[in-house]
């Protein structure tokens, strides 16, 4: 009989083990907390394109999981997606001028549903419709922003010259584009090493179109989408003092090396809140950092 | 043959049991009569079908016709439940004993009792411990069968068969492979048992001394029929050329010494005579 | 010609195995209820197929995953996505390799075990002893055996994968340097409960569970009496539980995923 005990004895802790390997998979490996569908409300929201979006996908806020996507469906008579978003009760206050955009997490990653908070003191309801939204871009839109854009500026009537120290440039070089908004206005004339101040002295040569360039603008060294080329993109100040000829910029962001670049994108996903960084992810805004 | 002819005295009747083998008649219409509480033995040559006959009492088997009638019942139409009903009252005895290896000796004894009965533990183990006292091994409850010598194990195996106090015991060649004091013990074990008990016991063996000092009945089968039957004093003497061959111990004679096969000359490539 | 009628015979003879294994299954089926008076033989044999094969599945295990973990590593770290090894490992396993990999070892460490002893027990008359004390084998024997291999693989598999992502998380964290952090957050945010860890773990591993007990009480219970026939029935135990394993694995990963 206490042969037969202790099989029993053993055997229930096998059974144990087993069941606690199982609760740990669920809880500690998985989205079990992403599961959970507690009370929630439901959102409309209309697209013109929902690109890869899927039922079940998540809906964001600042990065934050509020929710997730009920029913997808085409608005009858229109060429128009109707998406359904169950949003979680705790979060109730979302203003009715709210934007639901649809996010890629990363460039290849699954899309979500961001929504950025609007002004209005209205909130959204259970059954009411998020009237703005921003649809999903497809990929191919994407690249062409990141490649296609990236020609020269056509240098017409002359150009003026400014200087920009960066602790980094990464791969640029002379001849690399200068961008403002995403639009060359120029290109790097040189990329020379300051062994005073143990940095790189880079002279951007700016059409003269753009002499409306305020002093206090920053300059960054960005990359053209994942694996491109790098340039350096212009994000103006608010000073009402223009640069000119032989001006030094003050305000400067290196290049973010390419594992950085990436690492972010798989870690974070496009979890950041900004609505244009997820469509445009490899340009984070230099004024955030 | 007394005991054969009143019915009451029959505990299993036989009546025209016909069964083929991959094509060999093993049984032809063969009938016989076991008496209730006696020692009877089924001898005959190997390859008669002896332990097949036992199977077909247990409804193990079942043959192409004829009635086995076991206790008034006849096996091969009795229903699952009915059959094993009927088994829980029969001990069978393996020639190899067929010990359960995942227990002690105590627990293989203990099995038939903990499977079809919810009795006390403290009943069980007077139960087990009785009838393995009565095999003289009550000392080696707690070995493993791997433990145990032949002829220990067989004792141990007829300690589980009575252990329900069966109304019938078979034995499947009791007595191969045990040394002279060992044979002499199952011997013993087998009268006694059938004396104090009352149990009807069916032998199946080739050992004639033993089976001489032993059984009140023999039956001895061959080709499938009863050939002889008799006391076992007498039935030597009944001068049927299968009972000379057999208790005389022949090489050749009814039972032939040469399996069944074609022209020898031939055979060997030799031109028939006269070819 | 020759060759032709002999792989007609395998052909046959494949089929009628596959049959005899259906009835056999819906025979075992049957002997379920009766054998629920057995239930401390479940239990043992639970211990014997499941807990005796823990050693095994939990090395294996963790070399699994320690090395998935270091292969991804290297190749992930091309496109600096590192991080999203162990995410990689943790779903990987718990879709094909867990149920796969542990179905394969409780063929190779339990399968051969039932199939050996049920063959030895009829090779030794202890199953028609059994028959012949009223004890129905198929409820006392196969039953038990049949529900210990449903019960404890999915156990195992768990297991298995629970110590693969630690293995996992051994290289990739402690050892390449991984954050912690990202480690499991990717994978928390990746690995879905249902279509992860129950239509994989579990539901495959039930499967898988259920036809390698089938074939080995089936070859245990049909192997020839001899020694000879045991070690040949063990062997296809292995042959034909790989096989089924594998193919199985196919139809539940189009009909599942």
């Amino acid at each position: 009989m206490s042969q037969r005990k202790s099989y029993a004895v053993g055997t229930g802790l096998f059974i144990v083990l087993g069941f606690a390997a199982l609760a740990y998979l669920a809880t500690q490996t998985s989205s079990v907390a992403n599961r959970q569908q507690g009370a929630s409300y439901t959102v409309d929201a209309q697209f013109e394109n929902i690109g890869q979006l899927k039922e079940r996908a998540p809906v964001k806020i600042a990065g934050v999981r509020v929710g997730q996507v009920q029913s997808i469906g085409l608005e009858p008579g229109k060429s128009v997606a109707d998406v359904k978003l169950a949003i979680d009760k705790r979060y109730a206050d979302i203003p009715a001028d709210s934007v639901a955009t649809i996010f890629t997490s990363g460039l290849l990653g699954d899309q979500y549903v961001g929504i950025e908070y609007g002004h209005s003191k209205d909130r959204v309801a259970d059954g009411s419709k998020l009237a703005l939204t921003r649809s999903s871009e497809p990929l191919e839109e994407m690249l062409g922003k990141f490649f296609g854009a990236g020609g020269a500026a056509d240098n017409i009537g002359g150009s003026y010259r400014v200087t920009a120290r960066f602790s980094n440039v990464g791969s640029l070089s002379a001849g690399s584009p200068v961008k403002m908004a995403g639009v060359p206005i120029g290109q790097v004339v040189s990329v020379q090493a300051e062994p005073a101040k143990l940095d790189a002295l880079v002279t951007l040569a700016i059409d003269n179109r753009y002499n409306q360039i305020p002093d206090d603008s920053a300059a960054a060294v960005f990359t053209s989408g994942l694996i491109g080329s790098q340039y350096v993109a212009i994000q103006p100040g608010g000073s009402p003092d223009m640069l000119k000829n032989g001006d030094e910029m003050i305000l400067t962001q290196s290049a973010m090396q390419l594992e950085d670049l990436i690492g972010k994108f798989l870690v974070n996903g496009s979890g950041s809140s900004d609505g244009k960084q997820g469509a445009n992810p490899p340009t984070p805004p230099a004024g955030k950092h | 043959m007394n005991a054969a002819a009143s019915p009451d005295d029959t505990l299993i009747r036989i009546r025209g049991l016909t069964t083929v083998l991959n094509g060999k008649k093993v049984f032809d219409a063969l009938d016989m009569d076991i008496p209730r509480g006696r020692v009877t033995a089924i001898m005959g040559p190997s390859g008669t079908g002896k332990t097949t006959l036992l199977k077909h009492i247990t409804g193990q088997m079942h043959g192409d016709a004829g009635q086995i009638l076991v206790d008034g019942r006849n096996v091969p139409d009795l229903s699952r439940e009915a059959l094993y009903a009927l088994r829980e009252k029969i001990g069978y005895l393996f020639q190899n004993s067929a010990l359960l290896t995942d227990f002690d000796v105590f627990e293989n004894v203990a099995f038939p009792l903990r499977q079809h009965t919810k009795l006390p533990e403290v009943l069980i183990r007077n139960l087990v411990l009785t009838k393995l006292q009565a095999v003289g091994l009550r000392g080696a409850a707690q070995l493993m069968p791997s433990e145990l010598s032949g002829g220990m194990a067989r004792r141990v195996a007829l300690a589980r068969a009575i252990v329900f106090d069966p109304m019938l015991i078979l034995y499947d060649e009791p007595f191969v492979g045990l040394d002279p004091i060992a044979l002499n013990q199952v011997l013993k074990l087998i009268r006694t048992l059938n004396e104090t008990l009352g149990i009807t016991s069916v032998l199946v063996a080739h050992e004639l001394e033993a089976i001489k000092q032993v059984a009140d009945h023999i039956f001895l089968i061959a080709n499938g029929k009863v050939v002889a039957q008799g006391d076992p004093r007498t039935i030597a003497d009944d001068g049927s050329p299968w009972t000379r061959q057999f208790f005389g111990g022949d090489a050749d004679g009814p039972v032939p010494f040469q399996y069944p096969a074609g022209d020898y000359a031939e055979a060997l490539g030799f031109p028939r005579s006269g070819a | 010609m020759n060759a032709r009628i002999e792989r007609d015979n395998v052909v046959t003879q494949a089929l009628g195995q596959i049959g005899n294994c259906g009835v056999f299954l819906l025979q075992i089926l049957a002997a379920i209820p009766r054998s629920l008076r057995y239930g401390r033989e479940t239990v043992r044999q639970l211990w014997f197929v499941g807990a005796m094969s823990l050693t095994i599945i939990m090395t294996c295990g963790l070399f699994v995953g320690m090395v998935l973990e270091l292969q991804l590593y290297h190749v992930l770290s091309m496109f600096g996505s590192t991080s999203m090894s162990g995410t990689v490992v943790a779903i990987a396993t718990y879709r094909e390799l867990g149920p796969v990999v542990t179905a394969l070892l409780f063929a190779g460490r339990a399968g051969t075990a039932i199939t050996a002893e049920i063959g030895l027990m009829r090779a030794t008359d202890q199953i028609s002893a059994m028959e012949l004390m009223a004890v129905d084998p198929l409820a006392y024997v196969a039953a038990p055996r049949f529900l210990a291999g449903l019960v404890a693989m999915p156990l195992l598999c768990c297991v298995f994968c629970a110590l693969a992502v630690f293995g996992g998380h051994l290289v990739g964290v402690s050892w390449l340097g991984i954050d912690n952090g990202t480690f499991w957050s990717n994978m928390t945010a990746t690995v879905d409960v249902w279509q992860d860890i129950v239509s994989g773990v579990i539901w495959k591993s039930l499967a898988f569970g259920a036809v390698v007990a089938l074939i080995a009480v089936y070859q245990g219970y049909t192997a020839p009496p001899t020694s000879e026939g045991v070690a040949y029935a063990t062997t296809r135990t292995v042959v034909a539980s790989s096989i089924a394993i594998l193919a199985l694995d196919f139809v539940l990963t189009a009909f599942l995923m």
